[in-house]
């Protein structure tokens, strides 16, 4: 039911494999473009891999190079500003270090980032697989549950079950989990509903292969990349969720380090200390890019096509069109 | 036409029924004894038996979603046990104040975001098209909660212009008051709506604006200007509308973390409240209306789709 | 007089790196005189299209470089600015695309497309420009034309969408009609009525016909003269009468040979040209047309031949071949 029109027939058929004289050259400036397009990729990608090793890193190593212990309170250094005596990013609220808790926090943050896409990946996943494998009735009801759950904006129902649940980390997983297991299940299934259709999926099934061992040994390899970008770009999606709930009290409780609950704390300073809240927002929206320039990077290594449609399409109208049937052939 | 609101309209229908089901199933899933966690330990157990008798949590399940059901056509959300009035009261007091402000956000976001994303689509791969990704790309990081604290920090307490917090001064105000306390909150709810919108429109347009009837108006002498306005933008329109569709829904969920910042007195703020005394009634009231309001959304977005694809319209 | 002459015309696309750019339209001169058609004929790819959308000065978006000269009705098109050539496009030189469906907005009825420009730029108000367009819809043959203006163009039938595309571009009355492969997304019932009617609309109004096809068949009996493309260039350009009775060039010839007729024999097959046109990023060396030339002999591949009259006697008949038509010595070249 799109109105846009079509593309006109056979704007789609590039020049591509022409024999003959012109080959050589066409190929070679194809293969120097993939390279300059991949090293574009590659660069997104090794800064938001680098970005993300980084958190990994501190928070791993937190209780080495974490200058004071994240929960020692100081009533006499309430509030302290940047660069202050001992305290490089100052105090907060109740003057504990804010550094010390941002590098703790690290550590929670990336829990409630990445440990809620693996379990939604695991169940939506198969979810998604045996649906799509199965397709029929089963197929309809599932999808239309899926339906009913994407009508709920996501931060709503995570938000419910995180308050019906009580407020803790786990009740906060667990949020993140529901309301993101529909969109992986949507995107595996999906996937292998166009998997189904190809021959050597067909072929299997012809050599009388049983059903798990086709799902498993011959669909669900070819499904991991676009999975793979999809998951990097939810854990993007994950930080920010995450920190929302946690902003409105439903994440680790105090007294702790975790990002959303620090900004949510930090703001009984903000006229004097406006630090005490911001800094830790910083800190979720340097981790959220750094996952979603590893998924951009990631998507463009391994789907050339969104950066090359372009181009292509340039070439082929340059070309003529390409578009009248050939003339005297 | 009519016949196809109408179909669309009866889809709507297992849907909602879906929502019920789950806000019901909320109240469900509270661990341990509802009453215990409704009334707090303190309670006495007289008080928790006449709650657990007043909710009806003896019969089964079924029979009281049936009753959960039959009270939300009666218009009966429960009763909030913070405001200590009915949900339904609460929330119809705040709701508009919600809905002037997403609303307000959604139609900010969907101008700009179209404007900005034709604008780029016209240059692809120029600077101009290469800021938009970046912007999009930073824009989608953000949390729009730390937005709106950076937001009040630059502009009420530094700046001072702009007031932080409430929705009319102390000394009360007119529209112009009003407005002045808008700016921050609605730029801070739009923020993230105006990337996708953005990002959506740039696609869209650049799938549409080599078409050949956009070629075959420039052949007739039609300034570009007047093309695009005319020839791309209605094409390229059904996507953008399905994701302003979808935005408007995500807004009015995204209000329960701006309200909280600016202190703006809607639903997103009451759900805040409920949710730190827990007031499950309130909760599942407040998460009902706005869900409800996403489906109604998204079957206008439908009807809007249909008007702009003439096949559909004639049908 | 001479209302299009095209001059040295050129159209270079900067390829995505830096060596790949593209040269479509190569050393490409013709001109069209007052009330004249020109069959303009070729495969795909061979840059009839890319010659069109470069008079109109339409490839700037695309990022191509156009460079010659371009003279419509006594004006350099290539010295005016996109806001001047807007003046001339539709009113001055209107356009026939090939496929009427993508060609026409969906999204818009046929009256609202049609009136557009009239109103926007030709002073019409509303009603007026809604008579005008009824008229040209019946001047296109549409019945029921006051009816049809409230159409979409998914309502159509590709005969008549093809006329309705045809009623636009004459809408401004321009002196020159472009129809880029007009007739080539209908059923071959239908290709002759349409060229009928746009033979007809061209000796009525007036204008002059420039007729791009990939089918000699097409143009042979609507058009005065023929120009022959191949590779970006013109190999050969006769009146139409002189071009069928005596092609000169290989191309030509080979051309004439996969035309279908009726007096071959059933069962026969249709010569075909082995081989295909080369793409614009890797032109042969020497003459295009020579690795699927059968009459190619070594220096073919040495230089671009230039476009000669071989022959004093057909004057105006001009063939780039060094086999066929040998340059005379004193090089008649345009």
């Amino acid at each position: 039911m799109k109105a846009t029109a079509a593309a006109p027939p056979g704007a789609a058929g590039p020049p591509a494999a022409r024999p003959g004289p012109g080959s050589r050259p066409r190929t070679r400036t194809r293969t120097r473009g993939r390279l300059a397009r991949l090293s574009a990729g590659n660069a997104t990608a090794y800064l938001g891999g680098g970005i993300v090793a980084a958190t990994v890193l501190v928070a791993l190593l937190a209780p080495l190079i974490a200058p004071h212990d994240p929960l020692d309170t100081d009533p006499a250094a309430i509030g302290l500003g940047l660069f202050s005596d001992g305290h490089l990013l100052g105090t907060d609220e109740v003057g504990r270090d804010i550094l010390s808790r941002l590098m703790y926090g690290a550590r929670m943050a990336l829990l409630v980032a990445i440990l809620p896409t693996l379990l939604a990946l695991a169940v939506g996943g198969c979810i998604g697989l045996f649906s799509g494998y199965v397709g029929g009735w089963v197929d309809s009801v599932l999808m239309r549950i899926f339906d009913v759950m994407f009508s709920f904006p996501g931060i709503l129902l995570a938000l419910g079950i995180g308050v019906a649940l009580g407020p803790s980390t786990t009740s906060l997983i667990v949020a993140v989990v529901v309301v993101t297991i529909p969109e992986f299940g949507r995107i595996v299934r999906g996937n292998v509903v166009s998997l189904r259709q190809e021959q050597y999926v067909e072929a299997a099934s012809a050599l009388g292969y049983g059903h798990g061992r086709i799902a498993f040994r011959h669909i669900a390899p070819n499904l991991l990349g676009g999975v793979v970008v999809f998951a990097t770009l939810q854990t993007g999606r994950n930080v920010i969720l995450s920190a929302s709930l946690a902003f409105l009290g439903l994440g680790a409780q105090p007294p702790t380090p975790d990002w959303g609950q620090m900004l949510s704390g930090g703001r009984a300073l903000l006229v004097t200390s406006p630090h005490v809240a911001t800094l830790p927002g910083l800190a979720v929206v340097v981790l959220a890019v750094g996952f979603n320039l590893l998924g951009d990077g990631v998507r463009d290594r391994l789907d050339p096509r969104s950066r090359r449609s372009r181009a292509a399409k340039k070439d082929d109208r340059a070309a003529d069109g390409g578009k009248t049937g050939d003339a005297a052939c | 036409m009519l016949t196809f609101i109408l179909r669309r309209g009866l889809q709507m229908i297992p849907v909602l029924l879906g929502v019920t089901v789950a806000t019901f199933g909320l109240g469900q899933i509270i661990p341990g004894d509802q009453a215990t966690a409704l009334l707090g330990p303190t309670s006495s157990e007289e008080d928790r038996a006449a709650l657990r008798a007043d909710l009806g949590l003896d019969e089964p399940a079924v029979s009281r979603y049936f009753t959960y059901l039959g009270n939300l056509f009666s218009g009966d959300l429960g009763r909030s046990l913070s405001f200590g009035r009915p949900v339904s009261e609460v929330l119809s007091e705040r709701l508009l104040n919600t809905l002037l402000l997403s609303g307000t956000a959604i139609v900010v976001a969907a101008v700009l975001g179209v404007a900005i994303g034709t604008w780029a689509a016209q240059k692809p791969g120029s600077v101009r098209d290469r800021g938009l990704t970046v912007g999009v790309l930073f824009l989608n990081s953000v949390p729009s909660f730390w937005l709106g604290l950076v937001l009040i920090v630059v502009f009420s307490l530094q700046l001072r212009i702009l007031p932080a917090t409430g929705m009319t001064s102390i000394a009360g105000g007119g529209a112009l008051d009003t407005a002045a306390h808008m700016v921050l909150p609605v730029i801070t709810l739009a923020a993230w709506s105006l990337a996708v919108i953005a990002r959506m429109t740039r696609s869209a347009v650049l799938e549409v604006i080599d078409n050949d009837y956009v070629q075959t108006a420039r052949s007739r002498g039609i300034g570009e200007f007047h093309v695009v306005v005319r020839h791309v933008l209605p094409n390229a329109m059904p996507s953008v509308v399905t994701v302003i569709g979808l935005q408007a829904g995500f807004l009015l969920s995204g209000t329960v973390l701006t309200e909280t910042v600016f202190s703006w007195p809607g639903v997103g703020l009451a759900l805040q409240q409920a949710i730190s005394s827990r007031d499950i009634p309130l909760v599942q009231g407040g998460i009902l209306v706005i869900a409800v309001a996403f489906v109604l959304i998204n079957m206008l977005v439908d009807v809007a789709q249909a008007y702009f694809n003439p096949k559909i319209k004639l049908a | 007089m001479n209302v299009l002459d095209v001059a040295h015309l050129e159209v270079t696309h900067p390829g995505h790196d830096h060596d790949s750019s593209l040269t479509t339209v190569r050393d490409v001169s013709f001109r069209v005189a007052a009330g004249e058609s020109l069959g303009v004929v070729g495969e795909s790819g061979s840059g009839k299209s890319q010659t069109m959308l470069a008079v109109l000065g339409m490839l700037g978006r695309a990022g191509a470089t156009v460079s010659g000269r371009v003279t419509f009705d006594g004006t350099d098109l290539t010295a005016l600015t996109q806001k001047q050539l807007r003046g001339i496009r539709g009113s001055g030189i209107g356009l026939v695309s090939q496929d009427a469906l993508s060609a026409l907005n969906p999204a818009m009825s046929i009256g609202k497309q049609m009136a557009e420009p009239l109103i926007r730029y030709d002073g019409h108000n509303r009603r007026t420009a809604a008579d005008r367009c009824a008229e040209l819809l019946q001047l296109v043959g549409i019945p029921a034309a006051r009816e049809r203006l409230r159409a979409y163009p998914h309502q159509l039938s590709g005969g008549m969408r093809q006329r309705v595309l045809i009623a636009m571009a004459i809408s401004r009355e321009p002196k020159l009609l472009i129809a880029d492969e007009p007739t080539t997304a209908l059923d071959v019932s239908i290709q002759s009525q349409v060229l009928r009617l746009i033979d007809r609309l061209r000796r009525e109004l007036d204008m002059a016909l420039v007729l791009i096809t990939h089918d000699l068949g097409v143009v042979a009996g609507v058009t005065d003269r023929i120009a022959v493309m191949y590779g970006g260039m013109i190999v050969e350009t006769a009146s139409t009468a002189e071009l069928f009775d005596a092609p000169g060039h290989p191309y030509t010839r080979a051309l004439m040979q996969s035309v279908p007729r009726m007096d071959r024999k059933p069962g026969d097959r249709l010569p075909a040209i082995p081989g295909l046109p080369p793409h614009p990023s890797a032109p042969p060396p020497g003459c295009a047309f020579q690795p699927r030339c059968t009459l190619a002999r070594d220096e073919c591949g040495d230089s671009v031949p230039l476009l000669a009259e071989p022959d004093p006697a057909r004057a105006g008949h001009l063939v780039r071949c060094p086999v066929t038509a040998p340059v005379p010595a004193e090089g008649a070249r345009t």
